[in-house]
């Protein structure tokens, strides 16, 4: 094992590599940074004395080399449009994207994980089909638009929760509704066909033989066994919902990674694009090994490299 | 009388006495608390003035600039300074300064040591200010003659160099030299000090900033004690927060206006404050390298050109675009003079708005080459402008006029940034964009930045005889002739058609039901919070 995470890390430096020149040079392509920084009353001398200043008149492979010579130290550079420390700003807001998306993932979790038993256990009945449906919905139904469905009814129309922005414990309802629906309904459906799987085996079968209570079968039995795949995949769930929050967060006004991210898109942010891509990358690289080696805890069979 | 009476009557006398001044103090001090909703803070990065306005639109309340706009005609009035006179020559520009103006936090009185440093901000390195252009090109050097004058020495003579003193864009805020030497740029930027009626007081990156009213802001005290400026990005959003009382000021499109209404919330109008124009891009300078001569409004035959400028123009109906897309909040009346509005200095009030009249339009095709407009493509951008992001439908609607007389128009929707970019490189040929251009003290001061062949960014045309007229115009210092300039300027842009004006239109904010504010006149605000002590939430 010990052997199998050293290797792991040393894929992970090298897709980190990867990833950093891609974004580096792919950022690049997307045009002048100076257009949007500068006013249309700025001159063309204070456009080129700005791209002076942020370095961008370099070729871009010098440009490469300076930003890992700094990367390598910590230091990812300074944002252009913030005029802070990369770091410091994705230290900033990580925080409120990890913990709306705990949030979400908990309660996806608590929803799908008992639709998804249920619906395995009584397959074939309207418990199942209704569990099928839910899954349809809530895979096909646009982030957004549920967004904005459940602010207007809960927040305006009833009153009951604040619409927007982060602050008590209240403000986290709508966000972490709005990204576990359609993590929900994933994670119901592996769940129900692990299930599915576990419950036609033959130790099932003879749990049943023996006379244990359904119930037993199901919960004790079985479901430890149909976890293993549910666990890893909402741990993959997790990362993706850091990075893929952005439509969540547009809508309830969430200070998280994934607004951040766009914005800096928008605005050719090139120090911030290039922090936050890696920052996720590293988050999707650290979810990965983790899925690994929970795997081969859980799972006495699999066993990585030579032990 | 009873002595007892008396006793009572005295004793609630001296309590009325006692009570009055008391009540007159409370209602003087600032009370209460009003949440703004931006869809951006901007880059949160307050080293201003070494920002651009439009990004420190939150932290405006904290400073004042030298002059500012009177309430009622938004014409230059006292700010930090009390006076100002340009010399004969227009060569130096000086200021008198207002005295006892103290800094936020204790950080000491302001004074013209105070401006120079300003002055030097704005020039690092790494400034994105208008003001740094505007200092490179116009100012020599900056002196201080004593605590309350200054002046600036100019390389050029200059009647515009005053407009640039404005609260509005150019931004000119004045900062605290000890303050910026004490704690040092990074920390100014994170926690701005400046003059004016609100100091910063919190900030949460990505979330609001909090500002608290100076009681003693020599302007007088604002009526609110608490700002609060939130980014919400998304409107529907800001308006689910307007209903609910999240917020209690918003700036809203046109096709929200509905909701508003419904929901018996108020509707603020800035009323004329940006001219809808279309942008006709590709009418470069031959040698451009961008330049295509295909391009129907931009090809060497000036006459067929101008007819195809003027038929796209008259197939516009912009009575019904203010009516159906602007709701009514805009007008077309007196809007013909592009980048020109009322009451503004070389206005001219006799050039007509041309009708609607497509058989008139197809007619001039058909003489300008095109008896099938169906062979005349273009491709019309909807992408809404970075600052005032209410263009798109308006050229929707424009682009569907267009095929009503048969011309094949394709739809596009980038961004702004790419569109800017191209814009600078004069590699738009073929496409037409709404530009909803603001309000400027003269035309020509807008008009230098945009239409002029060597600015930057190029949005109508380049033209050498408009190159000739705007140099004529900026270098003449006799208002009343410089008017005479622009009067002759905006003809002859009527005359070519250059790009075509569509319409006056509003910004809006929605508010509260109780929320009250005496902002400027909406033709010079282009739509920053102004007069932010002049707000207030009524029982």
């Amino acid at each position: 094992m010990p052997r199998y995470i050293f290797g792991r890390a040393i894929q992970s430096l090298v897709c980190l590599l990867v990833v950093s020149a891609v974004v580096f040079y792919a950022a690049r392509l997307t045009g002048d940074p100076t257009v949007l920084l500068l006013s249309e009353m700025a001159t063309t001398e204070d456009a080129a004395r700005l791209k002076k200043h942020l370095g961008l008149d370099e070729p871009i492979p010098v440009q490469y080399a300076l930003f890992l010579t700094h990367a390598v130290r910590g230091d990812l550079g300074e944002s252009t449009r913030l005029h802070r420390p990369v770091i410091e700003v994705l230290a900033a807001r990580l925080p409120a994207s990890l913990e709306l998306g705990g949030v979400a993932i908990v309660l996806s979790l608590l929803l799908a994980l008992p639709i998804g038993v249920y619906a395995a256990a009584k397959r074939g009945t309207m418990i199942d089909v209704a569990g099928q449906m839910l899954a349809v919905f809530g895979q096909s139904m646009p982030l957004f638009w549920l967004g904005l469905m459940l602010m207007l009814i809960f927040a305006v129309w009833l009153g009951w929760l604040p619409v927007a922005g982060r602050g008590t414990a209240l403000n986290y309802i709508l966000p972490a509704l709005t990204m576990a629906w359609a993590t929900t309904a994933a994670i119901m459906r592996l769940t129900r066909s692990a299930m599915l799987e576990v419950l036609d085996s033959e130790y099932i079968k003879l749990a049943r033989i023996k006379g244990l209570p359904e119930w037993k079968v199901v919960w004790k039995h079985a479901f430890k066994n149909a976890l293993l795949p549910v666990v890893t995949f909402s741990i993959l769930l997790f990362a993706e919902m850091i990075a893929g929050a952005i439509v969540t967060e547009t809508v309830f006004a969430w200070p998280g990674v994934g607004q951040l991210l766009i914005s800096s898109v928008y605005y050719r942010d090139f120090p911030m694009v290039q922090g936050t891509v890696l920052l996720l990358s590293i988050l999707f690289i650290l979810g990965n090994l983790g899925v690994d080696i929970l795997y081969a805890y859980l799972n006495p069979k699999i066993r990585y490299g030579r032990e | 009388m009873n002595t007892r009476i008396a006793n009572t009557l005295f004793v609630c006398l001296i309590a009325l006495l006692l009570g009055a001044p008391l009540e007159a103090a409370a209602a003087d001090k600032p009370i209460g608390t009003i949440v703004i909703g931006l869809p951006s803070l901007g880059p949160e990065d307050w080293l201003v003035p070494a920002r651009a306005q439009a990004g420190a639109t939150a932290v405006m309340p904290v400073f004042n600039t030298l002059l500012e706009r009177d309430d009622k005609t938004g014409k230059p009035a006292p700010g930090l300074a009390v006076k100002w006179e340009s010399s004969k020559d227009g060569r130096t520009w000086t200021f008198d300064l207002r005295k006892g103006v103290q800094f936020h936090d204790g950080w000491g009185e302001f004074t013209a040591d105070d401006v120079k440093f300003s002055y030097q901000v704005a020039l690092r390195d790494d400034s994105t200010s208008d003001m740094k252009g505007v200092f490179t090109t116009f100012v020599s050097d900056v002196e201080v003659v004593n605590p309350y004058r200054v002046v600036f020495h100019l390389k050029s003579p200059s009647w515009q160099f005053l407009y640039n003193f404005l609260e509005t864009p150019p931004f000119f805020p004045i900062v605290s030299k000890k303050y910026f030497d004490k704690v040092g740029w990074q920390e100014a930027g994170k926690h701005p000090i400046g003059t004016g009626p609100y100091r910063f007081a919190e900030h949460k990156l990505g979330e609001y900033v909090r500002l608290e009213a100076v009681d003693t802001y020599w302007g007088g005290a604002p009526y609110t004690k608490t700002l609060i400026i939130r980014g919400v990005p998304e409107e529907a959003t800001r308006l689910a927060m307007l209903q609910t009382g999240a917020l209690n000021l918003t700036p809203i499109g046109f096709d929200s206006l509905a909701k508003v209404r419904s929901a018996g919330l108020k509707i603020i109008r800035f009323e004329r404050l940006m001219q809808m124009a279309v942008d006709l891009e590709g009418q470069y300078l031959p040698s451009r390298e961008g330049y295509d001569p295909k391009v129907p409004w931009a090809q060497p035959d000036h006459e067929k050109a101008l007819k195809v400028r003027k038929a796209l123009s008259l197939a516009i109906n912009r009575d019904e675009i203010v009516k159906q897309v602007l709701q009514g909040m805009g007008s077309v009346a007196g809007s013909a003079q592009l980048q020109a509005f009322p009451d503004m200095p070389g206005y001219d009030p006799t050039l007509k708005v041309d009708p609607y009249d497509p058989a008139l339009a197809k007619k001039l095709l058909a003489e300008a080459g095109y008896p099938d407009p169906s062979k005349i493509s273009i491709t019309m951008d909807s992408t809404p402008h970075a600052a005032r992001p209410v263009n798109g439908p308006v050229a929707q609607a424009i682009a569907q006029y267009w095929r009503n007389i048969g011309i094949t128009v394709k739809e596009q929707n980038s961004d702004f940034s790419t569109l800017t970019e191209l814009m600078i490189k004069r590699k738009l040929a073929g496409v037409a964009w709404v530009y909803p251009t603001p309000a400027f003290d003269e035309p020509v001061l807008q008009l230098l930045t945009i239409t002029y062949s060597k600015g930057r960014v190029l949005h109508f045309g380049e033209y050498p005889a408009l190159d000739e007229l705007i140099d004529k115009t900026i270098a003449e210092l006799d208002p009343e002739k410089r008017s005479e300039l622009q009067k002759e300027m905006g003809r002859w842009m009527y005359d070519n058609a250059i790009a075509i004006p569509v319409c006056y239109a509003d910004m809006l904010w929605g508010a509260s039901r109780n929320f009250e504010w005496q902002h400027l006149p909406g033709q010079v605000t282009v739509g920053y919070i102004n007069n932010p002590e002049k707000m207030r939430l009524t029982k």
